[in-house]
């Protein structure tokens, strides 16, 4: 097995030999050492470690705008704080950022490797989940078609990752939260949506209002049915959703920049009804 | 909506905003409007589960998401709305929302929240969940930001 490489972010050269003595160099490869934030934005572009461990303070910048910068360069990035600070706040702006790990210094050596080692198996399981959620979500759409509006048809599926989702006119968007992070949008064009209203509420004439609410609902029940099948299935696992927001208007566009996001498109007799799905890494 | 749970949000900007590089932030009127958020063309949605529920749009003009995304990125120059720019958006709410988080819970409100949707278009609009919501302007370093809160205890 190929040896989990590290960068060292620490202005203090004890910190640093203290971290370099911790890491067992059979499992471990320090492949850079960084005295400033800024060299460690630097090497980190250069070397792409497996691992960063941050301090917080820095005499050029703080771990936590470090550990953004280096985020926005890699959503994947793994950074693992070490800090002589460790409260809730600093917890809750990093856990913001995208930050893996919080440790306290002075770190006790196993400490350290097994939250190292964690922080790297934390992609292996990442990278099975979101699609086995993305199912029931699939599942749910297709069913309510058939069972809410009389439409039953396949779905195409596609993989969009960090992409821009495009929107046709309508957009219900729901955020999700609890075990996982994640949002869900349901998407079709006015004319599709007001079509796609009669036929769910079996009315001929429906006011704008009407139809957003015929659709968001549509949405909501898409939803919660995914939602209900992965918290029974999932022990551990709770999934909320947010009150919907719902958009609408032309050339929009609904960028996620850290999800994993996949699109399902029905094509109806009334038009393409769209729903995108997205996770982010939980915690 | 009660007009204290906007509080957390002003409170949480400036906590945030100082240490992403920006220097003043004033505060503007306050508005209740109806259901309806006019996007300036770029809007942030977030959303809340858990003793708060509800959902946050900050709503702003495509210059002052490039400027704001380029005092993030320490002056770097931002000629568009570019993933990067996106990226830096989606953070600065994600990091103000996330303080807030914060300061509810210092009322002893526990609050899950959602990532953060970035909107882009010439002209939409966004409907959030309830009948009304609460708009907040700001200047921040001179930019203006709307941050219109719809919240339900």
């Amino acid at each position: 097995m190929d040896r989990i490489r590290v960068l060292i972010v620490d202005d203090s050269p004890f910190s640093q030999m203290v971290i370099k003595r911790t890491l067992d160099e059979n499992e471990f490869e320090i492949c850079g050492v960084a005295e400033t934030g800024r060299e460690g934005i630097e090497l980190y572009r250069s070397l792409t470690p497996d691992v960063v461990t941050m301090d917080i303070t820095m005499p050029d910048m703080d771990g936590l705008i470090c550990s953004r910068q280096i985020m926005l360069f890699d959503p994947q990035a793994r950074i693992v704080v070490l800090s002589s600070l460790k409260d809730e706040r600093l917890i809750a702006q990093g856990k913001s950022i995208g930050v893996k790990g919080f440790l306290q210094k002075p770190v006790a050596s196993q400490e350290l490797m097994n939250t190292i080692r964690q922080v790297c198996q934390l992609q292996q399981i990442e990278d099975g989940w979101q699609e086995k959620f993305l199912e029931y979500f699939i599942q749910s759409f297709k069913q309510n078609l058939k069972d809410m509006a009389r439409l039953d048809c396949e779905l195409s599926v596609t993989s969009a990752q960090g992409g821009k989702f495009i929107s046709q006119g309508l957009a219900i968007v729901f955020g999700l939260t609890g075990s996982q992070q994640g949002r869900m949008i349901l998407d079709a064009s006015l004319e599709t949506a007001q079509f796609f209203t009669q036929r769910i509420s079996e009315k001929d004439v429906l006011g704008e209002e009407d139809v957003l609410h015929g659709v968001a609902e549509f949405a909501n029940i898409v939803c919660g049915h995914s939602l209900s099948k992965i918290n029974n299935s999932y022990e551990g696992i709770e999934l909320r959703p947010t009150p919907p927001s719902i958009l609408f208007g032309s050339n929009l566009s609904i960028v996620n920049p850290k999800l994993k996001s996949f699109m399902a498109t029905a094509q109806t007799e009334i038009g393409q009804l769209s729903m995108s799905v997205g996770f982010a890494g939980g915690e | 909506m009660d007009v204290n749970l906007v509080n957390p949000f002003i409170d949480a900007l400036g906590q945030v905003l100082p240490q992403l590089g920006f220097q003043s932030i004033t505060r503007g009127g306050l508005a209740v409007k109806e259901q309806v958020v006019d996007s300036k063309g770029v809007t942030v949605l977030i959303g809340m589960t858990n003793h708060i529920r509800g959902n946050i749009a900050y709503n702003m003009d495509e210059e002052t998401a490039r400027k704001i995304a380029s005092t993030m990125m320490m002056g770097m120059p931002v000629a568009e709305m570019d993933p990067m720019a996106q990226s830096a958006i989606s953070e600065l709410v994600n990091m103000v929302t996330a303080s807030a988080t914060m300061n509810f819970e210092k009322q002893g409100l526990v609050v899950d929240i959602s990532p953060p949707s970035l909107v882009m278009g010439q002209e939409f609009k966004a409907k959030l969940c309830n009948s009304n919501y609460l708009a907040l302007e700001l200047l921040v370093d001179s930019m203006p930001l709307e941050l219109n809160v719809s919240l339900e205890k």
